[in-house]
């Protein structure tokens, strides 16, 4: 892969097969799926209850590890590293925002957002990131919010905590399982509309995994599975 | 600031707070439990321990050499007792004073009725001084100091089987050592009991030291010196200095070696003091096991959550370590404080301990160390840290895709 190529995509997934065990049944999740992604890009991955989406992101965060296939991250196999190697790849190069937030209850909003900068083997000094926690959130509208548990915010104001903290470590890739699933249609507008944004600012290549039409509207570019494949790529939808 | 992890510890410690709060309780009952039975403990052995050196032994005896290693300590095994020899002895560094004894055995005779007993022949003066507890041991009548010539201290043991009432008089019969026989009357003036301790031999009694001497033909001789220290702990380092100033026909003993037993006792009772102690430790260290692991289980999501964002499996498992160090610590710190003024307070005060068939109960100040505290406090944190292991484990093992989905 030449630099060119390397610098133009930032996923490259090759004959992706994950397959589980239930008992001695075996499921196959995703059989065979092929997929580039652009740095920069907008892209929403769409498909039915049980299509594989959740598999294919979490793959692609490194959350699991395919089968078999090959998975190039900014031009790095990294399907085969050890625990340690992924773990210091998500606190760096990828954030991620969950279906139902995951934030951690016993900490504040600036305390979740600054989580994985201070996990770091080497964190930065804390008056900078504090500095930095708390011009993002309210950069995402939670100025008012700085010092609430999670347990005292809405569905919408965790979520915005969700994608402070997905953002804090300049990732190259934001990923979001179904990010609005939980949220009212406006306030999955406003979800959107801020992702959205900062993937314009910020040039942060977003990826999303979703079955609500509704986002589509917003996304650069589709991406259909259904049962595990890969049916239809999309580059063309118009934000 | 805290550290991150110790501040996310800290918070899910307070958490659940009624499950904590029962796994702390068992942490602070084990060690309020373990610092109080240790502080008792160390009370009594150091009452034993002085009850021993200042009212039996002294910190050292000199001897004839082969004279503890005889069978039946002999009359021919005789060191002197005069004022020079034990000059020589005092003249050491450390010691405080010298009284020479001698331990005979013989019948006492009163009212038609004898007895076989053990005497100890003592310098009513000097030995106040080497074992001034000797006089806390009269429960009834007068000590030999204050008493004629010709007095007699008995165990109630001897006093009742010959019959005899405090003031009346009777008779010491024994052989010398050319095994000539030959006796002398004493007045029986008081009534010895040693607290906290069995006696040796039941049928015992003392007599002035002059008067023995007579009785056995012994004028100037003993077979033993008891000595004070003026510090009884330092008894090891002054025995060979002794040793060499007396020469090799003597030998010096210190209380451990003429009373072995009291070790014995207090290894005994330190051993089930340690039983007894991680019994109750490794039953709070369950609970925090169980704690832990209940943590562990609800908390999978979090766990796959702090996984996702790139913490490593290290700062998994140093996080639930922390937190079962944080409560068996807290547990522990407050158990220690309780059980650490129970100490204090008694220690002041003083408990007394009534024994059975013992004539004065034990006098006991509890007392514990800076550094048993420091030991149980680790033992605490650390014993939590390691009954949290296998769950801390077990959540820093998890895939972070199955921790993330589990409900």
């Amino acid at each position: 892969m030449s630099q060119t190529e390397r610098s133009a995509a930032l996923i490259t997934l090759r004959n992706i097969v994950k397959q589980y065990h239930l008992g001695k049944t075996i499921v196959p999740a995703l059989q065979g799926v092929d997929l580039q992604v652009a740095r920069g890009e907008f892209t929403v991955v769409m498909g039915p209850s049980g299509s594989g989406k959740s598999t294919l992101l979490n793959i692609i965060g490194c959350l699991d590890s395919p089968t078999s296939g090959t998975y190039h991250f900014d031009g790095q196999e990294v399907s085969n590293r050890d625990f340690d190697k992924l773990a210091e790849l998500r606190n760096r190069k990828i954030g991620i925002i969950f279906q139902s937030f995951n934030l951690i209850p016993v900490l504040n909003v600036i305390e979740n957002v600054e989580f994985p900068c201070l996990m770091r083997k080497d964190p930065e000094p804390l008056g900078s990131l504090r500095e930095r926690v708390v011009k993002l959130c309210e950069d995402v509208g939670l100025g008012p919010y700085l010092k609430h548990r999670p347990d005292e915010l809405s569905g919408g104001q965790r979520q915005r905590v969700a994608i402070a903290r997905a953002l804090i470590t300049h990732p190259e890739l934001v990923l979001a399982d179904e990010p609005t699933a939980n949220l009212d249609s406006k306030t999955s507008e406003q979800i959107i509309a801020l992702m959205q944004r900062l993937n314009e600012q910020m040039g942060v290549t977003f990826i999303f995994s979703t079955h609500d039409p509704r986002v589509m509207q917003h996304a650069k570019r589709v991406v259909h599975i259904a049962d595990g494949k890969i049916v239809e790529r999309n580059p063309l939808v118009a934000a | 600031m805290l550290p991150p992890l110790f501040r996310i510890a800290f918070r899910n410690v307070l958490r659940n707070r009624r499950r904590s709060l029962i796994t702390f309780s068992a942490v602070f009952l084990a060690l309020g439990i373990m610092v109080s039975i240790r502080g008792f403990l160390n009370g009594l052995q150091a009452t034993i321990r002085e009850s021993v050196v200042l009212g039996q032994t002294g910190a050292l005896q000199v001897h004839r050499k082969g004279f503890l290693k005889s069978v039946n300590a002999s009359l021919d095994q005789v060191i002197p007792s005069d004022e020079a020899f034990l000059r020589k002895i005092t003249a050491v560094s450390g010691v405080k004073a010298a009284t020479a004894r001698i331990m005979f055995g013989g019948m006492a005779n009163a009212n038609d009725t004898s007895a076989a007993a053990m005497f100890t022949a003592i310098d009513p003066v000097q030995e106040l001084i080497v074992c001034p507890r000797r006089n806390e041991m009269i429960y009834r009548g007068k000590n030999l100091k204050e008493s004629s010539p010709i007095a007699a201290i008995l165990s109630p043991e001897l006093a009742s089987s010959l019959g005899i009432k405090l003031g009346q008089r009777a008779t010491i019969l024994t052989s010398d050592r050319d095994g000539v026989m030959n006796a002398l009357d004493f007045d029986f003036t008081g009534q010895y009991g040693q607290p906290g301790l069995p006696l040796p031999d039941k049928k015992l009694g003392f007599v002035p030291l002059a008067f023995a001497q007579q009785l056995l033909r012994m004028e100037g001789k003993a077979t033993e010196i008891a000595i004070a220290l003026h510090r009884f702990e330092d008894a090891e380092r002054i025995k060979p200095i002794l040793q060499e100033a007396l020469g090799p026909e003597y030998e010096v003993a210190t209380w451990h070696d003429v009373a072995a037993y009291i070790d014995d006792a207090i290894a005994t009772q330190n051993f089930i003091l340690n039983l007894i102690a991680g019994v109750f430790l490794f039953v709070a260290l369950l609970g925090i096991a169980n704690t832990m692991l209940m943590s562990v289980l609800e908390r999978t999501r979090e766990i796959g959550t702090m996984m996702s964002v790139g913490v490593r499996r290290r700062q998994i498992l140093t996080l639930f370590l922390l937190e079962a160090s944080l409560l068996g610590l807290a547990g522990g710190i407050l158990g220690a404080l309780v059980g650490g003024s129970f100490v204090l307070y008694y220690g002041h005060s003083g408990m007394l301990l009534p024994i059975p068939e013992m004539p004065v109960p034990l006098h006991i100040f509890p007392t514990i160390s800076a550094s048993y505290i420091l030991f149980i406090l680790s033992l605490a944190a650390g014993g939590a840290a390691l009954a949290a292991l296998w769950p801390s484990i077990r959540a820093s093992r998890m895939r972070p895709v199955e921790a993330l989905s589990s409900v």
